[in-house]
C-alpha cells in the first residue's frame, strides 16, 4: 500500500496503489455510460478497466459525450 | 428516407444538440424536429462532476447518435477523438470536423481529408464537415466517406446558403449523400437547400437559440420535408434560352 | 467496375417504351430545365421532340459557345493496321473479308505522320483493327515512342486493353482512348459480333472503368447507330457519359455518334436503312443537340462519315471536334489507295476546304490545343 499521485483531466489527485481504472472510476463517480478513458494518451477499452492498474504520475483523460453541434 | 452507408433514416433533418438553454428543452426540440440523427461532442469531464444528462435524454428518444470531433485541430487529434467516441458509445458513426481557426471555426481541408482517409481505413462511417469545395468533396468521396457535409456559411452565422453555386456543383457531381452543415438560419434556407437537391441538412444554432426552440424545430421539420418534396416533384426551371435571329436548322432542307 | 455495373442494370425495353411515350409536355419541360435528367434526354431524342428541333438547336448552339467558345478542334485518324481477329458483320476489316492486310512499320508510321503534319494536323487518333497477338502492346509501345514528339494530342481507338496497359501507355504519352460499345444491347451485340475477342460484351463495356481508373485524360464513348434501336443506344451512351463524369471526375468525356455506313463486303448498312433503324440527318442533328443540352461539358465529335453539307450545318450546334481529309486505310496519307477502307467516308474535301467551312461558321479551327507537360519526355 503506497500512495500514488494521478492526474485526472489535468487535476492532481492522490490514490492508494494498487488501484485499477475501474476502481478509480467507481470511487470518483466518473460514470461508465458514454465514457471513454485514455491513460497517458492511449485509449483503454472498458473491458480492460478492471485489469489496468495505475502507476504513480499516470495521466488520465476522462471523456464523455455532451451536447454539441 | 435518407440513406447513409446502407442505413436508412426517416428524416432528412439532422439536429445538433449544442447551445440549448437546458436538457429538457433540447430533448423536446429534438423530438419536435423528428430528427433520426443528432450530433454530440466529446468533452473531458471534471472529476466528481455530475454526469451530463444529455446522453441519457437522447438515448431515451432512440435517435442515432453522431459524435463529432470538434476541438480537434489536426488529423491525428480527430482520429483520437473518433476512437474515444467509439469507445464511449460503441458506434462507428463520426462527424469529422477539424477547425484550427478558432474565430470562424472553418474546417481545415487538408487535415480533414487526411483524417477521413485514416478513419475510413479504421472502419468508421465518416461524415466530414468541409468547405463547399466541389473538388474537396470528390476527394473525400474517393477516400470512402459516407457523405459530405459542406457548409452553407460560417458555422453559427445564420447567414444561409452563401455557397449555393458551389453546393449545386457538389450535388451534381456527388455519388454519396450531401448534407449541408452550418450556416442555415431559417427554415426557408433549409427548404432552399433541399430544393436544390441536397440529401439532408444539419441545423443547430437556428433551433437552439430561437425564442421558442421546440416550435422552431417543428418549422424546420416541415421546411425540410417540403423542400424535398419539391425537389422530387421536379422544379420547373426559369427559361433561359435566347433565340438567335436566323434559324440554325434550315441547312437540313438542302441536304435531305 | 462501377460504371459498367450501373449500365448493366438498365432495362433496355423499358427505355424504349419510355422514349416512345414522351410527349410535347415532356420535351418542353426538358428544354426549360437547367439540370436535365436521363428522362429529359429521352424526351429530347424522342419522336415527340421533332417539331422542337429549331429550339433545341438554338439552345445547343448557346451552350456550346458558352462552354467551348468559338472554336473547333481538328484531328485526323491514322490507321496503323487493318489486321483483325474479329468477325463483325458491319465492318470492312472483318476477318473473313478477303482484303489486303497490312500493319505499318515504324518507318511507314513516320512517313504517315510526316504527311499528316504537312497537312497541319498534330492531334492524331491512332486506329487499328483488333489483333492482339500481332498488333498488341509491344506494337503500341514501339509506335507511341516513335511518334510522341510529333503529336500534340494522342488518341487511340484499338481493342480494349487491361488497366495496367493503359497506365503504361499513359507514361508513353497517351492522352485519350476511344472504346465504342457499338450497341448497348447484349442480344444485338451478339448478332453482329460472331467471332473473336470482341464477342466479349462485358470486357468492352468495362473498358471505360479501366480507363478511368488508369487516369486517362479523355475517354471516348459511342454507339454505332443502326445496329440496334438508335434511340435506346443513344440514351445508354448519354447515361454512360454522365456516369463516367461522376465516377472518374478527372477524365474528360467525348461522345461520338457514328452512323452505320456501307463498306466492302457488308450488307448491314443497307439492311439498317431498309429496316428504318438508321437515323436520318434530321434525327442525327436532333441527337447531337440532345447530347449537348443534356451534357454541356461533354466533347462531341463528328467524323467524315457525314456529308460536307451536314457537317457544315451541324458543326456550330454542339460539335467540338472534327476530323478532316481522313484516310481510313493504313498508309493512306503518304501512299493513297494501298489497302481497303474500314468504311466509306462522305466528306472527302481537302483539309483547306474544311478549314474554310469552319471559318465560314465563325469558328476558329484549333490544330493544337496545348503543349503537354510530360516529365517522362526529355
Amino acid at each position: 500500500m503506497t500512495q500514488i499521485r494521478l492526474h485526472v483531466n489535468n487535476q492532481a489527485i492522490n490514490a492508494i496503489s494498487p488501484i485499477s481504472i475501474a476502481e478509480l472510476v467507481a470511487l470518483n463517480q466518473l460514470g461508465s455510460e458514454g465514457t471513454a478513458i485514455a491513460c497517458n494518451n492511449t485509449i483503454i477499452s472498458k473491458q480492460e478497466w478492471a485489469t489496468t492498474y495505475l502507476k504513480d504520475n499516470d495521466s488520465l483523460d476522462v471523456f464523455t459525450l455532451v451536447a454539441g453541434g | 428516407m435518407l440513406t447513409l452507408a446502407d442505413q436508412t433514416f426517416s428524416s432528412r433533418l439532422l439536429t445538433g444538440t449544442g447551445k440549448f438553454s437546458n436538457v429538457a428543452t433540447m430533448r423536446q426540440a429534438v423530438e419536435a424536429s423528428q430528427s433520426a440523427i443528432v450530433t454530440l461532442a466529446m468533452k473531458r469531464v471534471a472529476a466528481e462532476s455530475q454526469q451530463d444528462s444529455t446522453l441519457k435524454a437522447l438515448k431515451a428518444l432512440g435517435v442515432t447518435l453522431l459524435p463529432n470531433t470538434s476541438g480537434a485541430k489536426t488529423a491525428e487529434e480527430a482520429v483520437f477523438a473518433a476512437e474515444l467516441a467509439y469507445e464511449a458509445i460503441g458506434s462507428h458513426w463520426i462527424k469529422l470536423e477539424i477547425h484550427p481557426d478558432q474565430r470562424y471555426l472553418l474546417p481545415d481541408p487538408i487535415e480533414t481529408l487526411k483524417a477521413a482517409s485514416m478513419l475510413v481505413k479504421k472502419g468508421f462511417k465518416v461524415l466530414p464537415y468541409c468547405g463547399a469545395d466541389p473538388v474537396l468533396c470528390k476527394r473525400l468521396e474517393d477516400v470512402g466517406c459516407a457523405a459530405v457535409m459542406p457548409l452553407g456559411a460560417p458555422i453559427g452565422s445564420n447567414q444561409g446558403l452563401q455557397t449555393k453555386p458551389f453546393l449545386e456543383i457538389i450535388v451534381e457531381q456527388a455519388r454519396i449523400p450531401v448534407i449541408v452543415d452550418a450556416g442555415i438560419g431559417k427554415p426557408s434556407e433549409a427548404m432552399a437547400a433541399m430544393e436544390l437537391g441536397v440529401d439532408a441538412v444539419l441545423v443547430n444554432t437556428a433551433i437552439a437559440t430561437a425564442r421558442n426552440p421546440v416550435a422552431m424545430a417543428q418549422a424546420f421539420a416541415s421546411a425540410v420535408e417540403t423542400g424535398r418534396q419539391a425537389f422530387e416533384a421536379g422544379l420547373g426551371a426559369t427559361h433561359r434560352t435566347a433565340h438567335a435571329s436566323s434559324p440554325l436548322t434550315a441547312f437540313l432542307e438542302s441536304t435531305t | 467496375m462501377k460504371v459498367a455495373n450501373a449500365l448493366l442494370q438498365q432495362d433496355l425495353s423499358h427505355l424504349s417504351l419510355s422514349i416512345n411515350s414522351k410527349n410535347a409536355h415532356d420535351v418542353e419541360h426538358a428544354l426549360k430545365s437547367t439540370a436535365l435528367t436521363l428522362d429529359d434526354f429521352m424526351a429530347l431524342i424522342s419522336p415527340a421532340a421533332k417539331p422542337y428541333l429549331e429550339d433545341m438547336a438554338q439552345r445547343a448552339f448557346a451552350l456550346t459557345r458558352h462552354r467551348f467558345g468559338n472554336t473547333m478542334q481538328l484531328f485526323v485518324p491514322l490507321y496503323l493496321s487493318n489486321l483483325c481477329a474479329n468477325e463483325c458483320t458491319y465492318c470492312g476489316f472483318t476477318m473473313s473479308n478477303k482484303i489486303k492486310r497490312t500493319t505499318l512499320s515504324t518507318p511507314q508510321v513516320l512517313s504517315e505522320i510526316a504527311a499528316i503534319n504537312a497537312m497541319g494536323f498534330s492531334q492524331v487518333l491512332l486506329v487499328t483493327g483488333e489483333h492482339e497477338s500481332k498488333v498488341g502492346m509491344a506494337y503500341f509501345e514501339k509506335t507511341l515512342a516513335a511518334i510522341r514528339d510529333k503529336v500534340s494530342y494522342l488518341m487511340m481507338e484499338v481493342q480494349p486493353l487491361k488497366q495496367n496497359e493503359y497506365v503504361k501507355l499513359k507514361t508513353l504519352g497517351l492522352d485519350a482512348v476511344l472504346v465504342y460499345q457499338e450497341t448497348y444491347c447484349p442480344k444485338h451485340y451478339a448478332n453482329f459480333h460472331t467471332r473473336g475477342k470482341k464477342q466479349d460484351f462485358l470486357w468492352r463495356l468495362e473498358a471505360s472503368d479501366r480507363l478511368g481508373q488508369a487516369g486517362i485524360d479523355k475517354i471516348g464513348i459511342g454507339a454505332l447507330l443502326g445496329l440496334g434501336d438508335w434511340r435506346v443506344d443513344s440514351a445508354m451512351t448519354a447515361l454512360h457519359g454522365k456516369l463516367l463524369q461522376q465516377h472518374y471526375w478527372k477524365s474528360r468525356v467525348s461522345i461520338a455518334f457514328p452512323r452505320l455506313r456501307s463498306c466492302e463486303g457488308n450488307t448491314t448498312g443497307g439492311n439498317a436503312l431498309m429496316n428504318n433503324k438508321l437515323p436520318n440527318e434530321r434525327d442525327l442533328l436532333q441527337l447531337i443537340c440532345a447530347h449537348r443540352i443534356f451534357n454541356p461539358y461533354a466533347e462531341l465529335s463528328l467524323s467524315t462519315r457525314e456529308s460536307s453539307a451536314f457537317r457544315d450545318g451541324a458543326m456550330p450546334l454542339g460539335v467540338t471536334s472534327m476530323s478532316a481529309a481522313s484516310q481510313t486505310q493504313p498508309g493512306g496519307y503518304s501512299e493513297p489507295t494501298q489497302a481497303l477502307n474500314q468504311f466509306d467516308i462522305d466528306d472527302n474535301r481537302p483539309v483547306e476546304a474544311v478549314v474554310r467551312a469552319i471559318q465560314a461558321q465563325g469558328l476558329e479551327p484549333v490544330w493544337k490545343d496545348w503543349m503537354p507537360f510530360r516529365l517522362s519526355l526529355t
